[in-house]
């Protein structure tokens, strides 16, 4: 399955990874590591490994690519053993991405990128123009980096490479070892929705090991919160943790502002948006005006021939007035991507002098956002976690 | 220097890894340093006006001869200790071999601890006199900065880049030749560096029991009571050493691998 991702079209998309009663149990210490864990990854998702420090997570990970061999248990990707293959094989099709990214320090960053496809045999050709591709792919160009040396480059660039030299023979699994733990808050945001934006693109299947539960929610389709052992607390998606956390362990966890946190799992353009009261800039005043006061609406959106939103106009700016409505009101100067989460929206609308931002899918408009959305919207999500059915807390206990 | 292999590891690292920043007039320096000492030797020696005793050892293709014995010496023991060295850093490093290690480094400590002249005599005496001895005496002495340098030049590594090269399916042998060691090069180097200047000293001390080399312009000198003839072999083994220093310096210079910091 994985040697056939090869060409640069036909990327590999991921495949599913089964743990089966894994586990790992060091010589000489009573408790396992890794004790008894059954998880199902899904195909082409992320799933974020979150738990306290020594809860096992980064050695459950590592056994995923026999880093650490397990003492008991089974491993599939894709359907296949990982163990009826030689360890330093199946590695070369399991992306492996650690802190700094591990880049070697005297290989430029063209032969670090390449150490994978050359291990596979790739003829040299195709191993270059893989190395131009992944660069490009990480936001780095190739002809200004490919030659250079890793310590030439910034931490967060370091991480890109890595993440390039991990893709790079376009394996269908990665695993992320806390990538992003060595780098400032500003590049590991940044990083992170990069990684989001590959992730669109490629549909691997992603391990993401991390001991930050924000970053967990930013990135994770899936969480699995881990106590000691790496017991599964809960493995859910993000909203349904933060909504309906299984116990304390996942309470403490999560920490304080959970419903700050929900606000960071929703997308503005999945909740009720208030749709307003919109005009065209040709539209006549009058007409507008009549309109808002039957809507019993204080404000109207003026939008362009794109249909993208320009302009406010309150009934006071309107009251008697005639003429195309454009030449009423005042510009909008805040706008948001219904694409952004709550969140963002939340600080768009403190920022803002008015008490709704418009929301826009590729700058068309679609709706407003007001503290009631946000606040509905929280409420909403915490009903559909309560109604949904208890199938996702694990057999462990903090 | 007693037997105490700990602190001797754990003081080298800091030493070893530096191996000291250098500037480029460091390149012209040292032979300059050399061409000096040899003119001042050549002068001071005609200053004497040397009588036919001493001028049978002063000519050049005596001198010449006895630099060759000399440098055959340091170059058939250094090769050795590499060919002992390395390999032996390597095995001490891996895992598995942790135990070994404080045995073989005190082992390499006494042969550097004890007297090299000690060494050397006592060889004779228990084996024989001449060339392989003076080798194998060389070898024990000089064999553990090259030993202790492969291995803290190893043990350096960051272990996170050993397990990011298993991490993405290279073998342990990849591991070693790829990455463990080409970063370990220059820390390796200096050991040998290390190693070839307590030859060119060493070896001098072979002319004790036969084996040639420059120490025997000194014995003689000694011997003859003949100053200049003393001096001279004295210079001569000194700019020996300053000139393989500066050369092993190059290597140094030039082998690091690119993409590390100097």
């Amino acid at each position: 399955m994985a040697d056939n991702g090869n060409g640069s079209g036909g990327a590999a998309h991921g495949v599913e990874i089964e743990l089966r009663n894994l586990t790992k149990k060091y010589p000489g210490q009573a408790k396992a590591a890794v004790d008894d864990v059954t998880m199902t990854i899904p195909a082409g998702e992320i799933v974020a490994l979150v738990g306290p420090s020594g809860c096992g997570k980064t050695t459950t990970m590592k056994l995923i690519n026999r880093l650490i061999e397990p003492t008991s248990g089974e491993i599939l990707i894709g359907g296949e053993d990982a163990r009826r293959r030689p360890a330093d094989i199946l590695r070369r099709h399991v992306g492996y991405v650690i802190q700094q990214g591990g880049l070697f320090p005297h290989m430029s960053i063209a032969e670090n990128v390449s150490l994978v496809p050359k291990m596979l045999k790739w003829d040299k050709k195709r191993t270059a123009e893989r190395v131009d591709e992944m660069l490009e792919l990480v936001g780095l160009d190739p002809a200004n980096y490919r030659d250079r040396f890793p310590r030439q480059l910034s931490g967060g660039q370091q991480q890109r490479v890595g993440v390039a030299r991990a893709l790079a023979a376009d394996p269908p699994v990665l695993l992320m070892d806390e990538p992003f733990g060595a780098v400032d808050p500003i590049t590991r945001g940044r990083l992170q929705d990069e990684l989001l934006r590959l992730q669109e693109e490629l549909h691997k299947t992603i391990v993401f090991v991390t001991h930050d539960f924000d970053e967990a929610v930013k990135l994770g389709d899936r969480i699995a919160v881990l106590s000691e052992g790496s017991h599964i607390v809960q493995y859910a998606e993000p909203a349904e943790i933060l909504a309906r956390p299984a116990n304390d362990f996942v309470r403490g966890f999560i920490g304080e502002g959970g419903a700050m946190k929900l606000l960071h799992v929703t997308r503005i353009a999945d909740v009720d948006l208030g749709a307003g009261v919109t005009a065209k800039a040709t539209d006549d005043a009058a007409t507008v005006h009549s309109r808002l006061a039957e809507a019993e609406e204080p404000w109207a959106v003026v939008l362009d021939k794109n249909s993208s939103p320009v302009q406010w106009a309150s009934i006071e700016d309107l009251d008697g007035k005639t003429g195309p409505v454009s030449e009423y009101g005042t510009p909008i100067t805040t706008t948001i991507s219904g694409r952004a989460d709550l969140q963002a929206g939340l600080e768009a609308l403190l920022g803002s002098d008015t008490d709704f931002v418009p929301v826009t899918r590729r700058r068309q408009y679609i709706g407003l956002v007001s503290l009631n959305t946000v606040q509905s919207a929280i409420q909403q999500l915490r009903e559909q976690a309560k109604q949904a059915a208890p199938a996702s807390v694990g057999e462990g206990s903090a | 220097m007693t037997v105490a292999p700990d602190t001797e590891v754990a003081a080298q690292p800091s030493a070893a890894v530096k191996a000291k920043p250098r500037r480029t007039w460091y390149l012209i320096g040292t032979p300059l340093l050399i061409v000096c000492a040899l003119v001042a030797d050549w002068l001071y020696v005609r200053s004497t006006h040397p009588d036919a005793n001493a001028r049978t050892t002063l000519q050049t293709s005596y001198m010449l001869s006895k630099l060759l014995e000399h440098l055959e010496l340091t170059v058939v023991a250094g090769v050795f200790v590499l060919l002992i060295a390395i390999p032996l850093g390597i095995l001490l490093s891996r895992k598995g071999m942790r135990l070994a290690t404080p045995v073989v480094l005190a082992l390499a400590n006494i042969g550097q601890g004890a007297p090299a002249i000690g060494i050397i005599v006592l060889l004779a005496v228990l084996w024989k006199t001449g060339f392989e001895v003076a080798v194998v005496a060389l070898i024990i002495y000089a064999v553990l900065p090259s030993l202790r340098n492969t291995m803290v030049g190893l043990q350096q590594i960051d272990p996170s880049l050993k397990e990011a090269g298993r991490g993405i399916g290279m073998s342990a042998a990849a591991v070693l030749f790829k990455v463990e060691l080409p970063l370990a090069v220059p820390v390796i180097l200096a050991g040998v560096r290390t190693t070839l200047v307590l030859l060119i000293g060493v070896a001098a001390l072979s002319s004790l029991i036969g084996a040639g080399g420059l120490g025997e312009m000194i014995s003689t000198g000694v011997q003859l009571q003949r100053y200049n003839v003393l001096v001279t072999g004295s210079v001569l083994v000194a700019c020996l050493a300053l000139f393989v220093d500066w050369l092993a310096g190059l290597a140094e210079r030039y082998l690091r691998p690119k993409g590390i910091k100097a």
